[in-house]
């Protein structure tokens, strides 16, 4: 009976061992599992967005593209692909309006009042993007 | 009620487990037999229960063991599992195999991609299509070399310009406007570097006339970008700049870059 009282235990205490080796595995390979691609969620755009780094959210939609990420397969994104089309854009824009190349500077522009048309609640955060870039 | 029998020699009542005549002391021979018997049956089926008994002792131990040294191995795998899978640099060179996998299997998809960007002109597209898929380090995208590293240099500048109007914490933790500056200029400097010829020769690399044309419009592409930002003179060529000089002009004038800001 003592025997089976201290196998018991022993079971006992190596279950709990095992479990917590297991959550712990299954935490590392949530926060720190590695792929091929780079994908960026939807609540991580968010959040870029929210920071105001701009730069990087255009560089994660691009990332996002490649991993099956778009318009199509996704709709969700749609405000959050057109919105960095349209700071990509609108950085081009300031470029082609002052250096002077009309074309270009047109078709920029009607890349970016595209991109907004699209844009349903960051429309809003295309006026602080004109602001901030000094495009119109 | 017990059966009763009659003692053969007084003729008294016996019961069936009266190994002897209570009233006349003489052998009951059927009663003594029965009790012998039923000894006999006791003590066997003590000898099977002891049997059984060691046999489900056994059997428990064997099958709690079996538990504990399952359960062990299980632990010693998960921790080296959890060893191997939190080690980024294994997890990294593991995903580099596989795109590697990926990349052989499948290189004319991906060189489809990249001439559809390389025609739309498509920079920062084309940058991160790369970095994305690693192909840099690929034997199979050698011819396209220059135009990874350059479009590579057109995105850092753009990404150093935009942070620097972005003002972000994360890139400004300790870093000053003239740092980014200088960073911006060190990938101008990059992008004379790798469409020299001196690269082409020691990359052994083919340049077709549309690769050619990609790296002229994105060397212009990034110089006008800087031009506008930094607010230089128009006319300038920073490609006939020393990266130092580069520096230089771009740290004078990195106030422009955020405007009014």
């Amino acid at each position: 009976m003592k025997k089976h009282l201290v196998l018991n235990i022993i079971i006992g205490i190596l279950s709990v061992v095992l479990a917590a080796g297991i959550v712990q595995l299954i935490f590392v390979k949530i926060f720190f599992g590695v792929s091929n691609n780079y994908k960026t969620d939807n609540s991580m755009l968010y959040y870029e967005l929210q920071q105001g780094w701009y730069a990087e959210f255009v560089r994660d939609c691009y990332c996002n593209k490649y991993c099956g990420i778009t318009e199509e397969t996704k709709p969700e994104y749609t405000d959050y692909i057109e919105f960095a089309k349209y700071y990509e854009t609108a950085a081009k824009y300031r470029v082609y309006s002052e250096m002077g190349y009309e074309d270009r500077a047109k078709e920029a522009l009607s890349q970016m009042d595209e991109a907004k048309a699209k844009m349903t609640e960051l429309s809003a955060l295309t006026d602080k993007v004109d602001k901030m870039l000094q495009c119109r | 009620m017990e059966k009763t029998y009659k003692c053969k020699y007084c003729g008294n009542n016996l019961t069936i487990t009266d190994a002897v005549c209570p009233y006349c002391g003489k052998e009951n021979e059927f009663g003594k037999a029965l009790i012998a018997e039923i000894d006999e049956k006791k003590s066997e089926l003590e000898e099977v229960k002891k049997v059984t008994k060691r046999k489900i002792d056994f059997s428990t131990r064997t099958a709690k063991l079996t538990i504990i040294l399952a359960l062990m191995i299980a632990i010693i795998a998960v921790y080296f599992y959890r060893i191997w899978s939190s080690d980024l640099d294994i997890q990294y060179a593991r995903a580099d195999v596989e795109t590697a996998l990926d990349l052989s299997k499948n290189s004319n998809g991906y060189k489809a991609i990249l001439d559809d960007l390389i025609e739309k002109r498509a920079y920062l597209e084309l940058s991160n299509f790369e970095l994305n898929n690693h192909l840099m380090h690929s034997d199979a995208f050698d011819d396209y070399y220059s135009v990874f590293q350059c479009s590579t240099c057109y995105d850092a500048i753009y990404r150093g310009i935009m942070e620097m109007i972005e003002h972000t914490d994360y890139v400004y933790n300790d870093k000053t406007d003239e740092d980014m500056a200088a960073d911006i200029a060190n990938y101008v400097d990059g992008l004379v570097t790798f469409s020299s010829k001196e690269e082409l020769y020691y990359t052994q690399e083919r340049f077709t006339p549309e690769k050619s044309q990609y790296i002229d419009d994105i060397k212009k592409e990034a110089s006008d970008m800087v031009i506008v930002f930094f607010g230089l003179d128009k006319d300038i060529d920073l490609y006939s700049m020393s990266q130092d000089e580069i520096t230089e002009l771009l740290q004078e004038n990195c106030k422009n870059v955020r405007g009014a800001d």
